[in-house]
């Protein structure tokens, strides 16, 4: 007993000890580590209620929930005592909440951007309107400054003639002015006269540029001469010019009239006609019929075609300058075979004539001034040589 | 025997376990590699986007994540890598939408400037108007003294 009574003290201390660790323990062990600073952050942001307004702002909704769910995530994993996960979550949470802020500041700016648009745009008509406006009076200003100037104008002429009327009572400057028409008068008939001789060599047609804008200044002048007061100086001067482009104009036509004129000798062309063709042709094939000119071109064709040889080739292109050169004479074109079936070759001959007159047409000729005709065997002219007959003959008459 | 045959069945099915464990990692470390590429190439564009600077405290943050989620991969620490791949992601996301905002601002700045201009040259017009209405009637009146 006594032994029990001298242990109880020391086992009563024990079990203190005992109590007091287990205590101790137990609380470190319920005790935990700071909070980290990122997830105090997003606390601290989430207990402002300006954070939940980000939420209304379309677009930042889907950041704002997912920041949310992070900070909750943080906190779970904080709970649990994983420290660098709770931190991990809580600066995703700040990042998506800052995502969401730069969404509403996206929103933000976009209707700030459609107000500013909608007010440029209420503004453009009136700007239009304003140019237009602008606009239009110039040009009412500039017209009636128009306006003005030339009613000053004519109320100086008016004056000046006042004047001169007041002075021809008593002054010389009215027979001045007389005289000074008469001059201008006399120049007129110069310029007529000029006129005349321009015309006289067919200047309005060998030289029309020339003719036409001597013909403008003759009556330009006509019409200053009719209007009153007369510009005495400035009909003279023009007077002067118109003369001078006459006289040119006369100049440039001579060789166009003097073609003309040459052209107006029938007998004398026809001659000309004759030489030229029978340098080309040679003597033999070049004959005058009464107001013609039988222009022969022997072997133009191969026997029973219509294509020409190339003989009848070089034949047509003389007869195309002929024919261009002397381009007041009509020309008949005759097709021709040797001996074979009459039926046919009249039908071939018909054929050589029209090929001639094609290729002349495609050369430049007028088709109207062309006839033809198929003369078939008819004519033999080459009687001891076949393919000689297989020809045209070409008429220039004038 | 049927012990033995247990044993050898328990250590293939830990083969297993661990080859496609090891497998598993290394397929997600060259996927992080795909990603780190892929990130710093819309860094970059954005950067050359960001004019105003706005988000370039920003930029520089998601620049540093991908360098420590680089050093973390060639360190074996594909979790920790992860982690800071996460963050850039996000914070490519928040660094987008700060550009475009700011971009929408400027326009906006613009718009709000032609708005102003386009007041000052109506009112610039209207003056002009005035002028020329006065000119008009001037002249109006001085062509009548001559008819």
């Amino acid at each position: 007993m006594n032994d029990f009574k001298h242990t109880r003290p020391w086992r009563g201390a024990v079990s203190k000890i005992a109590l007091c660790a287990l205590l101790l323990t137990s609380f470190a062990a319920c005790s935990k580590p700071d909070k980290p600073k990122e997830l105090l952050e997003i606390e601290a942001l989430w207990q402002d209620p300006a954070t939940r307004q980000v939420k209304d702002i379309p677009g930042a909704k889907t950041y704002y929930e997912e920041s949310r769910k992070f900070r909750y995530d943080a906190q779970d994993a904080y709970n649990e005592g994983e420290v660098e996960l709770s931190r991990e979550y809580a600066i995703y949470s700040k990042l998506r909440y800052r995502t969401a802020l730069a969404i509403a500041k996206q929103f933000q700016a976009k209707e700030r951007l459609d107000a500013a648009n909608a007010k440029v745009g209420t503004l453009n008509p009136e700007l239009t309107a304003a140019n237009q406006e602008r606009n239009k009076l110039n040009d009412e200003v500039g017209a009636l400054e128009r306006e003005l100037a030339v009613a000053k104008r004519k109320k100086a002429d008016e004056d000046r003639r006042k004047a001169a009327l007041a002075k021809s009572g008593s002054g010389s400057s009215g027979s001045d002015d007389a005289a000074k028409t008469k001059m201008v008068d006399d120049k007129i008939r110069q310029v007529e006269a000029a006129r005349n001789s321009a015309m006289a060599v067919n200047a309005q047609e060998n030289a029309a540029a020339t003719y036409n804008r001597a013909n403008n200044q003759l009556n330009s002048i006509k019409m200053m001469r009719a209007s009153s007061p007369i510009n005495h100086d400035m009909i003279m001067n023009t007077a002067d010019a118109a003369i001078r482009d006459f006289q040119r104009a006369a100049q440039e036509a001579q060789p166009g009239y003097k073609e003309q004129v040459a052209k107006q000798d029938p007998a004398a062309r026809r001659a000309a006609l004759m030489t030229t063709a029978q340098a080309i042709f040679g003597a033999e094939n070049v004959q005058q019929e009464g107001i013609g000119i039988r222009i022969v071109a022997p072997g133009s064709f191969p026997t029973g075609s219509s294509s020409m040889t190339s003989t009848g080739s070089r034949y047509l292109e003389a007869l195309v300058k002929l024919a261009k050169d002397y381009d007041e004479f009509s020309i008949t074109i005759e097709g021709f075979t040797s001996r074979g079936d009459a039926t046919e070759n009249l039908s071939l001959s018909q054929l050589r004539a029209r090929a001639a007159e094609d290729a002349m047409v495609k050369a430049g000729i007028k088709k109207s001034r062309i006839e033809t005709k198929g003369q078939g065997q008819e004519r033999i002219r080459y009687p001891d040589n076949r393919s000689r007959n297989e020809r045209v003959e070409v008429i220039f008459r004038r | 025997m049927e012990g033995t045959q247990r044993r050898v069945w328990m250590a293939l099915a830990m083969i297993f376990v661990i080859g496609v464990s090891s497998t598993a990692i290394a397929s997600a470390a060259s996927r992080y590699k795909e990603q780190i590429t892929a990130f710093r190439g819309e860094l970059k564009t954005q950067a050359e986007a960001d004019t105003g600077g706005l988000a370039a405290d920003d930029l520089l943050q998601v620049a540093n994540w991908l360098d420590e989620s680089e050093k973390l991969l060639a360190e074996g620490k594909t979790d920790e890598a992860g982690y800071r791949l996460k963050r850039a992601e996000y914070g490519l996301d928040l660094t987008r939408a700060l550009v475009a905002a700011s971009q929408i601002a400027g326009k906006a700045d613009e718009q709000e400037k032609a708005y102003a201009e386009v007041q000052g040259q109506i009112g610039k017009l209207n003056k002009e108007i005035e002028q020329l209405q006065a000119r008009k009637a001037e002249l109006q009146k001085e062509i009548n003294t001559y008819r």
